[in-house]
């Protein structure tokens, strides 16, 4: 009996074992899908690749740190606008990239650096883990390639040389160090010649559809790395490529290209996409101040400062942030430019006329001008909390740009006929005469264009620098240091392999 | 081994398992009495009285008396106490015995309950507090755990509120943890995180394990330490019935004293803060406080029934606890009714099965309360003196012109609308009116928690025993918030309705063997099994805006106005699973030197793959000195045991399912040409499969000391306690492209001395007995990311990170600006800017703040450690006195060394009231003080600075109670009454200026910040305690 009963509950308590390790530690975890089982079907493929792009929405406002906004920081530097807020101390680090006074702990170039990156990561997630096994997919992953190349050329041209980071990384990677700039430029081209060579055309895409990477966005980043890299020549047979395409072409005016019918329009090559429809508010369905929101709150931190000013027209108030600078309007009063210039900017007596009022004194930043490409226009918020609801999209990539890279690429592969063509196609828009000037002259009046067609965009600091002109043209401006801005110190701390740049 | 000795043998291992499990076995027969008194002819009170040979026993009385039915075949009664001999009485049939107990240190023949087992508190190894029920039974609390506070050395208890129904923060040997720190409880065997069902008067027996020796056999749960509770069995024989009583009357117990309207307004007119100026001061001057709190009652109720027969035995009690808040009206309120059935049951010779079984139903209502935010009680300090509760008459322009606007101003029961303040304003409103956002059901729910159990004899010394329990709780969550209007910011155009129910269901089930061997002065013991445990939780949430009507009766999300959406939709459904195999095995020789080893080894579901299984060793020794022949047997110590602990546990409590995994997000979105949505699906942070439990590694050493025969004991422990693999937020290089995962990264400390002391004595009628304990703790940050400065934790107002956990520091100290007085004039203001590089920011009456970081200037990088809110020391003490039918308690509890941060102000709402003293104390050129800053109500030099730490040292009279116990004789069919009166919590004593020296928090990194803390009320009760 007493063996009996030993064998009786020993067999219990190795039942309870055995059963108990077999499966009891294995238990799904409910409403989370793991990466190992995603990246499967077309529709996978396809959320995963939305998520690349909407890196591009990227601008946070985390506590402590400030608002972090790459526009900003390929803006600010410049010469065209000041930082503005309320004061110096509302975004200190907006202020200290206006003013040459940055260092490598600037939060909003650390965002800079960090969202490329995020965006590089999930374009990695795709191209890696999505099989090439339908026509989607194959796209998609086109797609993917074109962004990774899109967010590489932006670090490159910032950062110079930077981690090249093809794949996901195991922790035992996380001390990489930076490759060269040539290196990294290589990878572009390889990826946006992919990219190109399986991607449609833009019209082949539906309106839902045309935000997508297109064969000519690819090229064009293909252009824009060869340009850069001073490949004259090849970089003029991109973009003469992408002009005989006939895929785009100038809206008639100009200032249809920034009005919100002009999105995702003729001219438009690549477009950070934001809606007026998120419907967000100050309470239950808030902004999401740490995330990509769909909305453009940078519309409303540039609208001119709430309480500095008020009622203009279409134009709403916002936070008075990145005012135009008088050298931005005098270059277009010195061009004799009044078309672009008014669509760009206006001066106070303009506003004044407008039936606006200057009720502030001392307006923090404020240079006397206001803006009105990428203006507050009631417009472009009208469903809900206006503050919160912009719907602009940023014009990344636009053919008039493209057709000024392609004037400079032809000039300086010394074909001046073909660069004035180009450069006179924007001219002819403006409402300006075209040139006929050749050799340098040529070229500054090439330089001269790309100032006033594309002022407040986000092109003119990186221009300036690999011009040569920066130290020139640009207040407190250090040769061998502001050419590009710090590696952020935290990736520094991070990654003892990490290197800074010189001067920082 | 013939039939006969097997038989023989089997009833005495019979013996042995039940008394390992609680297990009665009855077989009564005859009824006997008798009185056990010591050496010095004192009667003992509560000495334990058992057959021998059965569980069947009892304890002595006041008067040292004992009524038992002996079984049939009885032949020898045990009888045992603390501190003396225990000896056998054979019962030769006599009716009446007188028995003698004599004093002897070396034989602590108490038992107490272990993991798995039960041990005799000689052979203890390990650090554990016994709490005597005794002493806790007649308190009126509603939590077990605020009857537990100062009771034992080691073991901190803060309550999160004074309100009805909150809950606490359990510290066994300090904060373990950046997040939950919560020691696990063990409830008859089942496993719980959550003891609010529980009521004192069911309970037996609490023991707290403190150190890793005791701990390990819980292995993943045990680093913040064990509280194991025994509930009540049922008594031997006579049947009992017994009914308890208590009523009690609740009221306010605060320091705090508010700047008037005429204070206000002067303070405001002095700070250039825009408002009512004292010239336009209408009379109304309004003391919130007073508004606020009322008196409120406090009932309980508890039915016993117990008894038992040779089979079996039971204890079955009802009972009812209902609080009302002190805040007015009935929206804070708890009420909670329990049933619990306890059975035991001998199947046969060599099996006992038994049911431990309790069903609660608990309800809380809830005002909004630790919030500086719209906050009741921040409200109640922050609104306007000058704004009336209601209006009598007509309402003042701005309010009227609010109303004409079509804003929902809320009125009271009378249709007087609530007063408002035209000056104060933002999340500060009316806190009455407040009141009156706080509708519906509250939290109810039903929790049934229980196991059965059978355990089986299977050789001499051998025992197995089989446990299954469920502990199921089904919550339900209901508010409906009416349309109102107070500020801009607080107000809702229409209502709005929260439904949500979740069930957690928990299942264990444990299989184990206990061995026990003699071979001459070697003594073995054996324990081992394995423990499986599953845990279930599944919710569902809905919310609503826009009712049908503003009515309790449609205040369901049934009733939502067609048309409108339902805000929110969600649910879900988790599950995790725990697998442990254990064992311990101790030896000791002669009942000298005690050597104990646990391992416990244990697999979560919660962890990867390849690193869901720990191993968690503890090892034990134990030198009873007192038995040595060297020891004077003759002096002043009567007992001696040294002890010394090392172990490891684990903690899961802050790991969730899937913590580690890299999951596929799919919040985030982006649009397409057509302004249509598009989900974007993305990891949502990087995996970590390497996660695993946060493990606590301790040494303890320890003594057990008894003198003056036996009359003082002392116990006395020291320990060190290392938290490792606390979770933390990785920090990586942003070049990866994603979040990090939560990393284990981060060490916390805590050593501390821990000192139990007690002195009984009898002299003629009066006996008495004096009990203290002291806690002195360190508790440190040892380890961090060194990428990580510190770890930002709760916010204070807008804008200041007031607690951080960064190396070298305790735990979620308080962190902000640093000052050294006042800067007494405009001159000096001045001196002092230019010494900074400043132009502005500073002036007269204004704190002097120092640059800590030294770099020439004041930055938000300039605070520091201001504070800290963990208290240098813990102190218990109770007297208990005893003469003829009086007995009279007073226990008193209190905490030195601690700070609490004052964080109601909002220096976003600068026009708000404010305590007293800042108008009386504050610097101007008339008072030239460097205690105090001058009026204003933004400045953040002074209130994100140390002016707003205050010392939290209290010392508190939890109770002082008299009672009377008839004599049971003289009462015929009564078995005895006892009539009580207390007063608990009704002295307190601090320097502390607020409502409550006591600042708990829900949030573990929010501890001793008072955002408006709903203070603990003082009470009077009345009891009485009536047995048949």
């Amino acid at each position: 009996m007493k063996s009996l009963l030993i064998k009786g509950f020993g067999a219990i308590a190795l039942c309870v074992g055995l059963y108990a390790c077999a499966d009891f530690l294995d238990v799904d975890v409910n409403n989370q899908l793991s990466v190992d089982s995603f990246y499967e079907t077309d529709e996978d493929a396809n959320q995963a690749t939305m998520a690349v792009y909407d890196i591009l929405q990227w601008h946070q406002n985390q506590w402590g740190s400030g608002w972090s906004s790459p526009y900003m920081v390929k803006t600010l530097p410049s010469d065209e606008s000041q930082a503005g807020g309320a004061n110096a101390g509302d975004q200190p680090n907006y202020v200290a990239i206006d003013r040459m006074a940055f260092d490598a702990t600037n939060a909003p170039i650390e965002a800079t650096w960090a969202v490329n990156y995020y965006g590089i990561y999930r374009a990695n997630l795709v191209i890696n883990n999505v099989e090439p096994n339908t026509d989607l997919k194959k796209r998609l992953i086109a797609e993917a390639q074109a962004l990774r190349a899109y967010y590489y050329l932006e670090l490159v041209t910032l950062f110079g040389d930077v981690p090249l980071i093809l794949s996901e990384l195991a922790p035992s990677e996380y001390n990489q160090a930076r490759v060269a700039k040539s290196e990294v430029y290589a990878q572009i081209e390889a990826d946006a010649t992919a990219a190109a060579a399986n991607l449609p055309n833009k019209s082949e895409y539906s309106s839902a559809d045309r935000f997508r990477m297109a064969k000519g966005t690819a090229q064009t980043i293909l252009g824009k790395a060869q340009l850069y890299q001073e490949n004259w020549s090849d970089a003029a047979s991109t973009f003469n490529g992408i002009i005989a395409s006939g895929e785009y072409d100038l809206e008639p005016e100009f200032k249809n290209v920034f009005a919100e019918g002009g999105e995702l329009g003729v001219e438009s090559i690549m477009e950070a996409v934001y809606v007026e429809t998120a419907g967000y508010d100050w309470g239950a369905n808030g902004y999401p101040w740490g995330a990509r929101s769909e909305s453009n709150i940078h519309i409303q931190l540039m609208g001119a400062r709430e309480g500095a000013f008020s009622g203009v027209d279409s134009l709403n108030n916002g936070w008075g942030f990145n005012y135009p600078s008088e050298k931005l309007w005098n270059a277009f009063v010195d061009a004799g430019d009044v078309v672009r210039r008014t669509e760009t900017l206006m001066s106070e007596q303009e506003f004044i006329d407008g039936g606006g009022t200057v009720d502030g004194e001392d307006i923090f930043d404020y240079q006397g001008f206001l803006r009105r490409k990428y203006g507050a226009y009631s417009t472009e918020s009208d469903d809900g909390v206006f503050q919160l609801n912009y719907g602009t999209n940023w014009r990344l990539i636009r053919y008039a740009d493209v057709l000024l890279m392609a004037a400079e690429a032809n000039h300086r592969a010394g074909n001046d006929g073909a660069a004035q063509t180009e450069l006179n196609k924007v001219r002819t828009r403006a409402g300006l005469a075209e040139v006929t000037a050749t050799g340098s002259d040529l070229l500054n009046a090439i330089i001269l264009e790309r100032q006033l067609e594309l002022a407040l965009e986000g092109h003119r600091y990186i221009d300036l620098v690999r011009w040569g002109m920066a130290a020139d043209e640009l207040d407190n401006f250090q040769t061998g240091k502001h050419e590009l801005l710090p590696i952020p110190q935290n990736e520094i701390l991070r990654a003892s392999n990490m290197t800074q740049n010189s001067g920082y | 081994m013939n039939k006969h000795s097997f038989t023989r043998r089997t009833k005495h291992f019979i013996c042995l398992a039940l008394l390992m499990t609680f297990s009665l076995s009855m077989f009564a027969q005859k009824s006997v009495s008798g009185k056990v008194t010591d050496d010095a002819g004192q009667s003992l009170i509560g000495a334990s009285v058992m057959v021998k040979g059965t569980t069947a026993g009892t304890t002595t009385d006041m008067d040292g008396a004992f009524k038992l039915n002996l079984p049939e075949g009885a032949s020898i009664l045990e009888i045992s106490y603390l501190g003396y001999q225990t000896i056998e009485v054979a019962t030769d049939g006599k009716d009446f015995f007188n028995i003698l107990l004599k004093s002897d240190a070396a034989v602590l023949d108490q038992v107490v309950v272990v993991g798995y087992g039960r041990q005799k508190k000689s052979q203890v190894t390990g650090a554990i507090s016994s709490i005597e029920v005794d002493e806790i039974k007649n308190l009126s609390n509603g939590q077990l755990q605020s009857s537990l506070q100062g009771r034992s050395a080691g073991v901190s208890i803060l309550p999160n509120s004074g309100s009805p129904g909150a809950g606490f923060k359990v510290r066994v040997r300090g904060t373990g943890s950046n997040g939950n720190s919560e020691p696990l409880y063990i409830v008859d065997g089942m496993r719980t995180k959550n003891i609010s069902f529980l009521s004192a008067g069911e309970v037996e027996n609490i023991e707290i394990l403190k150190d890793a020796a005791a701990a390990a056999i819980y292995g993943a749960e045990g680093a913040n330490g064990v509280v194991i509770i025994t509930t009540k069995s049922g008594a031997n024989g006579e049947s009992r019935v017994t009914y308890t009583a208590q009523y009690g009357i609740q009221s306010l117990n605060s320091n705090l004293q508010l700047m008037d309207a005429q204070q206000h307004a002067s303070y405001m007119e002095e700070a250039g803060i825009p408002g009512r100026t004292t010239a336009d001061l209408d009379g109304v001057s309004t003391n919130w406080l007073d508004e606020v709190f009322e008196t409120s009652p406090l009932q309980q109720h508890t039915l016993s029934f117990t008894g038992g027969n040779e089979k079996t035995n039971y204890y079955i009690q009802g009972s009812y606890f209902d609080q009302n808040g002190i805040v007015v009206g009935d929206r804070d309120k708890f009420t909670r009714s329990a049933i619990r059935a306890n059975i035991n049951s001998n199947v046969n010779s060599w099996l006992n099965v038994g049911l431990r079984m309790n069903y609660a139903r608990s309800n809380r209502k809830g005002i909004s309360e630790d919030s500086e935010f719209g906050g009741v009680l921040a409200n109640t300090i922050l609104m306007d003196p000058n704004s009336p509760v209601t209006y009598d008459g007509a309402l003042p322009e701005f309010a009227q012109a609010l109303l004409d606007g079509g804003s929902a101003l809320l009125t009271d029961e009378n249709g007087s609308y609530y007063g408002m303040s035209e000056f104060v304003n933002g999340e500060i409103y009316n806190p009455i009116a407040t009141q009156e956002l706080y509708n519906g059901s509250g939290n109810t729910t039903n929790r049934i928690m229980g196991s059965v159990f059978a355990e089986a004899t299977l050789m001499e010394g051998l025992t197995f025993t089989t446990r299954f329990g469920v502990d199921n709780e089904y919550g339900y969550f209901h508010n409906w918030t009416p349309s109102y209007f107070f500020t801009t910011t607080g107000q809702a155009n229409s209502a709005t309705v929260e439904q949500t129910s979740w069930t957690n269901s928990n299942v264990q089930w444990e299989n184990f063997f206990n061995y026990n061997k003699s071979f001459g002065v070697h003594n073995l013991a054996f324990v081992g099994g394995t423990s499986m445990y599953s845990f279930q939780n599944n919710y569902i949430v809905g919310a609503g805006t826009g009712l049908i009507k503003e009515s309790n009766i449609f205040g369901y999300l049934g009733s939502v106005q067609p048309g409108n959406e339902f805000t929110t939709g969600n649910g879900g459904e988790s599950m995790n699973n725990l697998l442990s195999y254990f064992g311990r095995a101790s030896y000791d020789y002669d009942g000298k030197y005690i050597l104990s080893v646990v391992l416990r080894r244990d697999g979560s579901s919660l962890l990867a793959d390849g690193n869901k299984w720990g191993t968690f060793p503890s090892a034990s020794l134990g030198w009873i000195v007192s038995k040595e022949n060297f020891f004077p047997s003759t002096g002043a110590v009567n007992f001696l045991k040294i002890r010394a602990s090392w172990g490891q546990n684990g903690s899961l409590a802050n790991l969730s399912p899937g913590a580690w995994k890299s999951a596929i997000g799919f919040g985030n979105a982006y649009p397409d040409g057509d302004g249509n949505l598009n989900i974007a699906a993305e990891p949502t942070i990087l995996s970590n499969p390497e996660l695993t439990w946060e493990t606590s590694e301790q040494i303890d050493l320890g003594f057990d000391m008894s003198m003056f025969n036996n009359k003082v004991g002392v116990t006395f422990d020291y320990f060190q306690k290392e938290t490792k693999d606390l979770l933390n937020q990785g920090i990586i290089p942003n070049f990866v492209g994603n979040n990090a995962p939560t990393v284990n990264l981060g060490d916390i400390t805590n050593t501390g001395i821990e000192l139990e002391l007690s002195y009984r004595n009898t002299i003629g009628d009066l006996s008495f007995e004096v009990a203290a304990n002291l806690t002195r703790i360190k508790n440190e940050v040892t380890a961090l990311d060194e990428n990580l400065n510190f770890a930002p934790g709760a916010g204070v107002g807008v804008g200041w990170t007031a607690t951080a956990f960064e190396t070298g520091l305790p735990a979620w100290y308080f962190r902000g600006y640093q000052t050294e007085g006042i800067l007494q004039s405009e001159q000096e203001a001045t001196e002092y800017m230019n010494s900074l590089g400043l132009t502005e920011g500073f002036q007269a009456g204004d704190p002097r703040v120092v640059d800590v970081n030294g770099d020439g200037t004041i930055t938000p990088d300039d605070q520091t450690f201001i504070g800290s809110p963990h208290p240098d020391m813990l102190y218990g003490l109770r007297l208990a006195a005893e003469y003829k039918g009086f007995d009279f308690t007073m226990f008193m509890q209190g905490s030195q060394g601690n700070d609490i941060l004052l964080g109601y102000n909002r220096t976003d709402r600068a026009s708000s009231n404010k305590p007293a003293f800042f108008y009386e104390d504050r610097w101007h050129e008339g008072n030239p003080t460097n205690d105090w800053f001058r009026a204003n109500g933004d400045n953040v030099y002074a209130y994100n600075s140390d002016f707003m730490i205050f010392d939290g040292s209290y010392l508190r009279i939890k109770q002082i109670q008299l009672g009377y116990n008839f004599d049971s004789n003289a009462s015929g069919f009564m078995k005895g009454a006892r009539l009580f009166v207390s007063l608990e919590d009704f002295f307190t004593f601090t320097k502390y200026v607020g409502m409550d020296p006591e600042v708990g928090s829900g949030d573990d990194r929010s501890q001793g910040i008072d955002r408006g803390v709903y203070p603990l009320p003082k009470k009077i009760m009345f009891g009485a305690n009536v047995s048949f």
